[in-house]
């Protein structure tokens, strides 16, 4: 195989030996392609399984002294107002703080929280598979919330805003610039394409030849879509001045996928979310207007109006990057004019 | 001369119809302004003719001047023995020893790092050879040295040999004829790049058995059906849309998807998006029947940024049969779809990306 | 390690299959299904490379298992609950005094080991208040897993794996006669492991032998014995797999007859 073919694998793409849980770089092991039956492979293959299994029985503990209760009563979850989560997770309500399903099996998985079944008065404490039991109705959606979590960001479920209106740049009014290039005189003899007459046409430059062969779309009008999509969170970059009662608007936003049971969006219902997300530096992305040289290829390629899809396939997550393309704002068509004949003699 | 300065002297015409070529004019001088005038009405845009033979389901065009002209004047169409510019010529000759020595094809530099690749193959396959046999002996991995001895192999320059080894076999004799090598490359072309060439810069005429095919007959054989969403009027509206972008279309099959986009074309950059053709129909029904699959989608991205390359799903509206049935000219039935585009990439949730 | 009577597989939140206990992770390891892990890891909760319980099993996973005679199914929502409903006053005085036990336990000991500190440093004063709170608050709070703990578990795990109608009602969810079934069963029975194949554009990625010592070898999709496959997905997909280093594998049966599932591999190659 070529070297060309070769496409770039990240940590993430192979099972990584637990050996390397503990160590400061994870550097990638040393795995075999295929089965060769020696006594080295299969004991090497009962350390890796042995390291596994060992990391994953260490008891699920902290300290009295960090230990911050969570009960369950009247199917809520509300815990002691204690803890450093509190800063970005759960609302607070006649002193308790209140926390949603995917924020209480966070918290009580990552072992920061005690769960506790409450019943006459009575407190039992929970194990992880009856809070799950009890208060999971979306798992889909859990998953990429503490996916989101481990990497550090601040998770909240989405909150409608107004979006700001986008400030377009000024551009002359397409009519004034229509009547502008009649004035142009040299534009009168351009004949419309598709016709015999079009190559007399008294072409100057390419860009007039480009120009008089594009196509004039109809104006579409779009219905909307039967099944809006949902936007599932808002996300913040961990910043420590982050409030919960106001929030800056978040850095992104996701939509959670189930890739075995949903197929890709259709033009409809992707128009449709475009106008609806609201993140930092939203408004400002038309603004950056052609500019040339790596700017404009920056945004040529970034798109505007951007949103995150979360795909989950059976526990495996992969994130997806949609925006809104424009293409035809790219400055592509080449500017050399053809030299033609001086009334001096050429040097 | 910079390479940008070098090559728009080699590639200067964008397209095989070229604008007029006037002379400067000179503000303050009444003369200039007369030689002016007259240029400009005794000149026309010149066209670069070919011709286009239409055989066997093929568009391929097989003169070799009119071959060269359809590559450097927009990169249209691929050799038939090459991998985009036709180059089997040159290559013969070379190998042949009939010609002089010019600079590598890209075939040829492929040819050179393959062979480089097998030798680092072989010494791999030692290597593990080596390793196989400790282990059945119950030792692990000593090979640091002969490890690093790989790596360097394996990021090794490949060397370029000053001159040419010619190599001939026995059924190179059809191919010379009194002496010179005849030419039985052709340059393909696609069924949107032919339409393209014909209907919208009129420089191109397809002929078929001796006969020059109409606008209207060519239309029939390219788009029999006159169904709305038939491939080939999907494709042909996105292809004629970015072209007259500026863009150079070329096709994007080797990564699994339709078209590529070039800023100017091959040799000036490389091509720095990947269209996905969708078709958008008004009925909600039929799209959700026809809707994308998401794995398939993310593999086909993985592959794309694998190129480093962005990938956009052009969503073409499909007019309805009717709206294609009344419609006067292919120009009238052009008009009535429309593009949009949804940029597509793989998202990490490293915290220092975006 | 030989398990008598089947495991029970969680049906958490409608479709989703979980298990929480260890040796039952370990347990169906052995019979070469590996799951995937979905929990955060407690002992390192700040990365997403190594996660702990809970398990995930794909719909196939579950169903060959409980095909195989291997696990049932329990809807947990509804043994959770009667568990908990089913705890007496009595039943929670008794956790509560077992509990206390163990920090008594944890106590002394704790204590043994302050003093015995102090000794090593000759300090002779005996703190008083301070050093019983520090103690207490130093004291261990653990989260199990699973409530196999609980009075009733026991009970009413029997009772939910031995309803044939129940069983037979979870069950119709998974199908045993689709396509993506009979292809993952049909590799199964070849020795491949798989697990879910979204990172790289199929159903699943395969394994020769256990995911944590061998690099995958296939991608492997299923489609319909008379579905089009198209020429540009089988070029695409056969990139993607090379340039991974793996091959692109389209698995199918026919409807009609009464064959094995069959599979085709795709690479790319380069001609000179």
């Amino acid at each position: 195989m070529s070297q060309e073919l070769l496409i770039e694998t990240e940590l993430e793409d192979e099972v990584q030996p637990w050996e390397y849980l503990n160590s400061a770089n994870l550097k990638r092991g040393q795995k075999d392609f295929e089965k060769d039956d020696t006594q080295i492979q299969n004991s090497t293959l009962q350390d890796s399984l042995d390291h596994m299994y060992n990391a994953l029985s260490v008891p699920r503990a902290h300290t009295v002294k960090q230990n911050v209760k969570a009960y369950y009563q009247d199917g809520q979850w509300r815990s002691e107002l204690k803890g450093n989560f509190m800063q970005t997770m759960g609302v607070v309500r006649n002193d308790w703080c209140y926390l949603t399903e995917e924020e209480i099996i966070y918290l009580v998985e990552r072992g920061t929280v005690e769960p506790i079944w409450v019943k006459n008065g009575q407190e039992v404490t929970m194990d992880l598979q009856s809070v799950y039991a009890m208060c999971a109705t979306d798992l889909v959606r859990y998953q990429v919330y503490s996916n989101l979590k481990r990497c550090g960001y601040i998770v909240q479920r989405y909150t409608p805003r107004e979006c700001a209106t986008v400030r377009k740049p000024w551009y002359l009014p397409t009519m004034f610039r229509a009547v502008l290039r009649r004035l142009d005189i040299l534009n009168w003899f351009i004949f419309p394409a598709f016709t015999s007459s079009w190559l007399k046409s008294k072409f100057l430059t390419y860009s007039s030849i480009f120009e008089s062969i594009r196509l004039q779309f109809k104006p579409q009008r779009q219905a909307a879509p039967t099944y809006p999509l949902d936007i599932t969170f808002d996300v913040w970059k961990p910043d420590p001045r982050f409030t919960k009662k106001s929030p800056p608007l978040p850095d992104f936003q996701i939509v959670i996928v189930d890739v075995s049971s949903t197929r890709f969006p259709t033009k409809n219902q992707l128009d449709d979310l475009f106008k609806r997300v609201e993140y930092q530096g939203r408004s400002q992305e038309s603004l950056s207007e052609a500019q040339g040289g790596a700017k404009e290829k920056k945004r040529l390629k970034d798109g505007s109006n951007c949103v995150l899809f979360a795909l989950v396939d059976n526990g495996v997550i992969n994130y997806m990057r949609l925006s809104q393309g424009n293409l035809s704002s790219a400055n592509v068509i080449p500017t050399k004019k053809a030299r033609g004949p001086t009334q001096r003699t050429t040097k | 001369m910079s390479k940008r300065t070098s090559l728009n002297a080699k590639y200067p015409h964008a397209l095989p119809v070229h604008p007029i070529a006037l002379p400067e004019l000179i503000l303050h001088n009444p003369i200039s302004w007369i030689w002016f005038t007259i240029c400009y009405i005794k000149s026309f845009p010149t066209v670069s003719r070919t011709v286009v033979q239409f055989k066997d389901g093929c568009f391929a065009v097989d003169s070799p001047e009119e071959m060269m002209t359809l590559w450097n004047e927009g990169f249209f169409g691929k050799g038939t023995m090459s991998r985009s510019e036709p180059t089997w010529y040159d290559r013969t000759q070379k190998r042949l020893g009939l010609g002089e020595f010019k600079n590598l094809t890209i075939e040829e530099i492929t040819i050179l790092r393959r062979e480089e690749r097998k030798k680092f193959k072989r010494e791999r396959a030692q290597l593990e050879k080596k390793q196989k046999e400790l282990k059945s002996m119950g030792i692990v991995d000593p090979f640091i040295e002969e490890r690093l001895k790989l790596k360097e192999l394996r990021d090794k320059d490949i060397t370029i040999p000053l001159e040419r080894e010619t190599f001939i076999r026995p059924e190179d004799d059809v191919l010379v004829v009194k002496g010179h090598l005849i030419n039985i490359e052709q340059l393909q072309l696609q069924p949107c790049e032919v339409m393209f060439l014909e209907f919208a810069l009129q420089s191109v005429t397809v002929v078929t058995d001796g006969v020059a095919l109409s606008s209207n007959q060519l239309l029939e054989v390219l788009w029999p059906t006159k169904s709305a969403d038939d491939s080939f009027i999907v494709k042909y509206v996105v292809y004629h849309y970015y072209r007259s972008l500026g863009w150079c279309v070329r096709s994007a099959i080797k990564f699994g998807t339709d078209f590529l986009l070039y800023n100017r074309g091959p040799p000036f950059h490389h091509a720095e998006f990947a269209l996905h053709v969708v078709p958008n129909y008004n009925d909600t029904q039929k799209n959700t029947a026809t809707a994308q699959d998401f794995t398939m989608l993310s593999g086909l991205n993985r592959v794309i940024a694998g190129v480093r390359k962005n990938l956009v799903l052009v969503f073409v509206d499909i007019p309805t049969q009717e709206e294609i049935d009344k419609a006067g000219s292919f120009q009238d039935i052009l008009s009535l779809y429309s593009i949009s585009e949804v940029l597509l990439r793989r998202w990490v949730p490293n915290r220092n990306r975006d | 390690m030989t398990q008598a009577s089947p495991i029970s597989i969680s049906v958490v939140a409608g479709q989703t299959f979980l298990l929480f206990n260890i040796d039952d992770i370990k347990y169906v390891r052995q019979l070469g299904i590996v799951g995937s892990l979905v929990g955060t890891l407690p002992a390192a909760p700040q990365q997403n490379l190594f996660l702990g319980v809970p398990l995930q099993l794909m719909a196939e996973e579950a169903l060959w298992l409980v095909e195989h005679g291997y696990a049932k199914l329990i809807p947990d929502d509804r043994f959770i609950r009667d568990i908990y409903d089913h705890l007496s006053d009595s039943d929670i005085m008794l956790i509560e005094r077992e509990l206390e036990q163990t920090r008594q336990k944890e106590r002394s000991w704790k204590i043994q080991e302050h003093q015995a500190k102090l000794d090593r440093l000759g300090v002779t004063k005996r703190g008083g208040s301070n050093d019983k709170e520090l103690i207490e608050q130093g004291l261990t709070v653990v989260v199990n897993n699973t409530p196999s703990r609980l009075p009733s578990y026991v009970f009413f795990k029997r009772l939910y794996e031995e309803s044939d109608i129940l069983q037979k009602n979870l069950l119709s969810g998974l199908r045993k006669d689709t396509l993506s079934y009979r292809v993952f069963s049909y590799l199964k029975s070849t020795g491949y492991y798989m697990a879910p194949g979204l990172r790289f554009g199929g159903r699943y990625i395969a394994y020769p032998g256990d995911p944590l010592r061998f690099h995958a070898h296939l991608i492997v999709n299923c489609v319909g014995w008379n579905e089009d496959i198209g020429l540009v997905n089988m070029v695409g997909g056969g990139r993607l797999a090379t340039g991974v280093k793996k091959l692109w594998v389209i698995g199918s049966q026919d409807p009609d007859k009464d064959q094995n599932v069959q599979c085709f591999s795709v690479e790319w190659a380069g001609f000179g």
